[in-house]
């Protein structure tokens, strides 16, 4: 076994994805939802919670996979139950985007 | 686009949209809805339903001054009616039996329903421009007419301002003054989902979040297919106008949002410039009258050319889609003439003209509206009640009524 893996990366590929897409997610429900205290935002709440109504959560959903790049069909986020799977299935999303890229 | 292909498309156009309506900003302060919702909504006012109207009455009022403009001669040449609607009056009967009946209609007519949600108008239009266009009897003229009464009440929440009530009525031929069909320029998109469905006579239910994600994907790939057919295509560059189907104004603006951002290059202060200048036109009508189904995006086409009359040739694109969901992007050229024969049929004023009615009015009637599709044996109607309404107004000529159901056999009387 080599030093190189011996030694872990510092943050695992799929965790860096999942705080790209956490961090995205924020920066774009702070645009639309400027109003709401950033700590609101908690993973077991879902966008409703958080008093996004539907076109927030339209402008939402349509601007964090545009600012993160990927190219997914919105239907795909129909049944997300709350933000920490969002969170979670964007990541994938980017894993995926990115082995395929 | 158009080559040698004969023109086919929208002879007239006509919108009813009833005689009363309210402002959303009441209906929401009476249902203890949120306010601020409004923004995002986009909403002004909403028509209301009378005990006296029903998806036949809508159909017939929409449809008849485009008929009395017509000589007895070209009255004749109507081979085909179709009434497009989520609002059926009997599993069997269609609301077009009614409807060629009450509009005198040749009994040489072929007299049928269609139904897909918001769509079917548009697949209605799209077959008929194809019949006029077969060249298999040369001048035919066919009538589509989008038809829907609302059945919803405080349980479909902020659906509740958004949803319309009214007709309206294209005459298809191969004299398109309205809207000459660029042949062969379409994008379809259609898979099975429930995101909306009406599943009793008085129940609509929907996911929102489901129908909204439904329509944009919708768009965009009936665009891209639009896009594969027609070269050249271009979502910024190619219309000069836009009109999309318009469950509530402020998901068209996202939806314009977000097609600019995936297909164009515009800047995000361009893409706003863009919308004020092809999209909102077309929000004027639907922010008055709310959700029209079917005749939605044509609601939406009389609105742009009512708003902002063209003075040259000018291409527009139209996005149909109906829950279940199918979807078309198409497209289409307008003119002066365009804007003049919509023009006549003084849709603006006809709006401005329902009575303002409160909150506790409208509960009064949505009372018994909301049974109006519920299949009965016999039921009257009792016109004097609301002869006030029949009034009043700004009248085209003469009101079908509705005066109730003998024996399953529906009944109406002009007014």
């Amino acid at each position: 076994m080599t030093a190189a893996e011996r030694t872990p990366p510092a943050t695992p590929p799929e965790h860096a994805a999942r705080t790209e897409a956490d961090r995205a997610l924020r920066e774009v429900i702070a645009a639309i939802l400027p109003a709401l205290p950033p700590q609101e935002v908690v993973h077991t709440r879902h966008l409703k919670d958080l008093g996004a109504d539907s076109v927030d959560r339209v402008e939402i959903i349509a601007g964090v996979t545009a600012r993160l790049g990927l190219d997914v069909p919105m239907g795909r986020f129909s049944d997300i139950p709350d933000i920490g799977a969002l969170v979670g299935f964007l990541a994938d999303c980017l894993d995926r985007s990115r082995r395929t890229a | 686009m158009t080559g040698a292909a004969p023109a086919v498309g929208i002879e007239a156009l006509n919108v009813y949209a009833g005689l009363a309506a309210v402002e959303v900003a009441d209906l929401l302060a009476g249902r203890g809805l949120d306010p601020a919702r409004q923004d995002n909504l986009m909403l002004d006012r909403r028509s209301v339903g009378l005990p006296c109207e029903d998806p036949v009455t809508n159909a017939v009022n929409a449809a008849k001054p485009l008929l009395d403009a017509l000589a007895p001669r070209e009255r004749a040449r109507v081979e085909l009616l179709v009434t497009s609607t989520e609002s059926g009056v009997d599993y069997s009967k269609s609301v077009a039996s009614y409807v060629h009946h009450y509009l005198g209609l040749p009994a040489t007519c072929r007299v049928m329903e269609a139904k897909q949600a918001c769509y079917a108008a548009t697949g209605a239009l799209q077959l008929a421009a194809g019949y006029v266009a077969s060249g298999l009897s040369p001048g035919a003229k066919a009538l589509v007419i989008a038809t829907d009464v609302a059945v919803v009440d405080a349980y479909a929440q902020y659906a509740e301002p958004a949803t319309g009530h009214g007709a309206v009525a294209l005459l298809v031929g191969d004299e398109p003054q309205v809207l000459a069909l660029d042949p062969g320029a379409f994008g379809l998109h259609s898979y099975e989902t429930l995101d909306s469905a009406r599943p009793a006579p008085d129940q609509d239910v929907a996911d929102a979040d489901r129908s909204l994600f439904a329509y944009l994907d919708c768009l965009d790939r009936s665009f891209a297919d639009y896009a594969d057919r027609v070269e050249g295509a271009d979502f910024g560059a190619t219309f000069d106008r836009l009109a999309l189907h318009t469950p509530f104004a402020g998901l068209v603006r996202s939806a314009h949002r977000k097609m600019t951002r995936e297909w164009t290059s515009l800047s995000p202060g361009d893409a706003g410039a863009d919308f004020d200048r092809r999209v909102a036109p077309s929000l004027a009508y639907p922010r008055q009258v709310g959700n029209l189904c079917s005749g939605s995006v044509y609601l939406a086409l009389a609105s742009s050319l009512d708003a902002v009359p063209c003075v040259r040739p000018e291409r527009v694109g139209l996005f149909s889609y109906g829950s279940g969901c199918a979807s078309e992007f198409f497209s289409g050229v307008v003119t002066g003439e365009s804007a003049r024969a919509v023009g006549r049929m003084r849709i603006a004023e006809r709006l401005a003209a329902r009575r303002i009615i409160d909150f506790a009015e409208y509960t009064r009637l949505l009372k018994v509206t909301r049974s109006c599709l519920v299949p009965e044996r016999n039921r009257e109607v009792s016109r004097e009640l609301w002869e006030d309404y029949l009034d009043s107004g700004e009248r085209a000529g003469d009101l079908l009524v509705h005066t109730g159901v003998t024996d399953y056999h529906r009944t109406y009387a002009w007014s």
